[in-house]
């Protein structure tokens, strides 16, 4: 099992509230939830404004569908899906290469460490992304072929692909 | 999970352990959730609005005439869609929709003409006409109301006649057209009717008892000018009138008028009381043929030759009964007399080839005949 199921059994009372309309609820499930998605997200975007205005997209639309939230175990994942989507747009949005300045860029690589991120960097964002829900999220293939609507086959590639690719990076720099 | 996964779990979560959302995400969470909150909320307001408006405005037209003389909005919906209708049937009807319509529901030729003196258009001359027979009102009043600028809709709410009412009649008309156009003419079925005539309207003539339909295609002459049933009608008034109809009889066993020619007494040339001769004319080719009988193909019945019977051939000077032959193609001129058609004339359409120049051997003149035989 790869998930943290007592975090479910909690969320489950939050999202009922949430469901229920009480704001300061879903206060709590943003409390609760932010910081892994995050982390997933920045797995995926390596970029902290494009994984802010994610976040926050993935929230509003959360908010929007929050009386139709079922159960607690769904709404990480539902969660996640949304974040995804919306992470796919902003990927295949034309962007503006801004040059960054050495201090933020130390201040990055301090932030996720240099090795982990130049191994990050060598691979593509969908690799990243499984990377990201499998060893960051611990989700399982399954919830990851459902949050990324890929085949099993698929994932299990991309996976296999970016360990290697880590091993080579993290290996050599060890 | 495999050493190797948990390896590579610690490496990835230990790199991102010190990765947090920035404090002040959480307010623009919460204030792009306000926004958009907002916005729906002015959106949502301003489409109840539009919804309030809508209803009011329906509620109000339902009950008020607020489209002036068209009348409320459920008679302008009641009028675009009886005008829907009336134009789909005027395209059905192709010429003359108006009259057509008029001899499908055996209106009075007042009432055509009424329509045709008005400047209706057509679409709109088909539909008083239809509103006009459902009502059960004269066109007068129909075309009074339409000239006042009143929306078919409202005529059609005064008169207490509703879309279902209009389509209805224009089914009724469609079918009679239909009837009427799909009806299998064969030469047997042509019928020439001489004698006085005893009624007429715009939809039917009786002449020397039997009854013809008049249809928009029928063409009525009086001293060689057309007329029209009316104006016989008005005749009849002053006396007696005669007439040759020459027309068809329909599948129903009833009969069509194609031409009608009047006479009036004093150019008639025969007495008042003249007994109406049955006569009738038959076209087709021959397939039998005896000194004294004549058979042609699609009329049931033999036709009697007599001493007096006139025959004519295509080219010739003077041919007899013996120049008729089988396979020829004629139009006989036959007359009912009791239960015997006798051929009054023969006129042999083929034509004449003179058997000693020998030119023109396409005819049938070699075909055996029982004629030849009997002479």
């Amino acid at each position: 099992m790869r998930r943290d199921v007592t975090m479910d059994q909690e969320l489950k009372d939050v999202v009922a509230r949430v469901r229920g309309g009480e704001e300061t609820a879903f206060d709590e499930l943003y409390q609760r939830t932010v910081r892994q998605l995050y982390r997933t997200l920045y797995t995926y975007l390596m970029v902290r404004e494009d994984v802010d205005d994610v976040v926050q997209e993935a929230y509003l639309k959360l908010y929007l569908h929050r009386k139709r939230l079922d159960d607690s175990r769904s709404v990480p994942m539902y969660l996640r899906t949304i974040a995804i989507n919306c992470a796919r747009r902003t990927l295949r949005r034309p962007r503006v290469i801004v040059e960054p300045e050495e201090d933020s860029v130390a201040g990055e690589f301090s932030e996720i460490g240099g090795l982990v991120r130049e191994a990050l960097e060598k691979l593509t964002p969908a690799d990243r992304l499984v990377i990201g829900l499998f060893y960051g999220d611990q989700s399982s293939i399954h919830d990851i072929c459902c949050m990324t609507r890929e085949k099993e086959g698929t994932v299990k590639s991309r996976l296999s692909r970016a360990r290697d690719r880590l091993r080579e990076v993290i290996g050599h720099g060890q | 999970m495999d050493n190797d996964d948990r390896d590579y779990t610690d490496i990835l979560n230990g790199a991102l352990k010190d990765l947090e959302p920035r404090d002040e995400l959480h307010g623009k969470v919460r204030d792009r959730i306000t926004r958009s909150v907002a916005r729906a909320h002015r959106r949502n307001t301003a489409l109840g609005a539009v919804a309030v408006a809508i209803v009011v405005v329906m509620a109000l037209s339902a009950v008020t005439p607020v489209f002036g003389r068209n009348g409320t909005l459920s008679q302008v919906i009641t009028s675009m869609a009886a005008e829907r209708q009336a134009q789909k049937m005027s395209k059905v009807l192709g010429t003359a929709p108006v009259q057509q319509t008029a001899a499908a529901l055996q209106t009075s030729g007042e009432t055509i003409q009424a329509v045709s003196d008005s400047a209706l258009s057509e679409t709109d001359g088909l539909l008083a006409l239809v509103i006009a027979e459902r009502a059960q009102k004269p066109i007068a009043d129909i075309l009074k109301l339409r000239t006042a600028g009143l929306g078919w809709g409202r005529i059609m709410a005064e008169l207490n006649v509703s879309s279902r009412d209009i389509g209805e009649a224009i089914s009724q008309v469609e079918t009679v057209i239909v009837e009427v156009n799909t009806t299998h003419v064969t030469p047997s079925d042509r019928v020439v009717v001489s004698g006085e005539i005893t009624s007429a309207s715009a939809t039917n003539i009786t002449v020397a008892g039997t009854s013809f339909v008049v249809a928009p295609e029928t063409e009525i002459k009086y001293r060689g000018k057309a007329a029209t049933p009316a104006a016989i009608a008005t005749m009849l008034l002053g006396g007696k009138v005669y007439a040759t109809v020459h027309g068809t009889r329909l599948a129903d066993a009833s009969f069509r008028a194609g031409l009608v020619t009047v006479r009036d007494a004093a150019n008639d040339g025969q007495e008042s009381g003249t007994v109406p001769n049955h006569e009738q004319e038959v076209h087709g080719k021959v397939t039998a043929v005896t000194p004294t009988m004549l058979r042609i193909e699609g009329f049931a019945y033999d036709i009697v030759i007599s001493a007096t019977t006139k025959v004519e051939q295509n080219s010739a000077d003077h041919v007899d009964i013996s120049a008729i032959k089988v396979g020829q193609t004629v139009e006989v001129d036959v007359h009912l007399s009791g239960t015997t058609y006798v051929a009054q004339q023969v006129d042999i359409k083929d034509k004449y080839v003179n058997p000693g120049t020998g030119t023109g051997g396409d005819d049938s003149h070699d075909d055996s005949d029982e004629g030849d035989g009997s002479d």
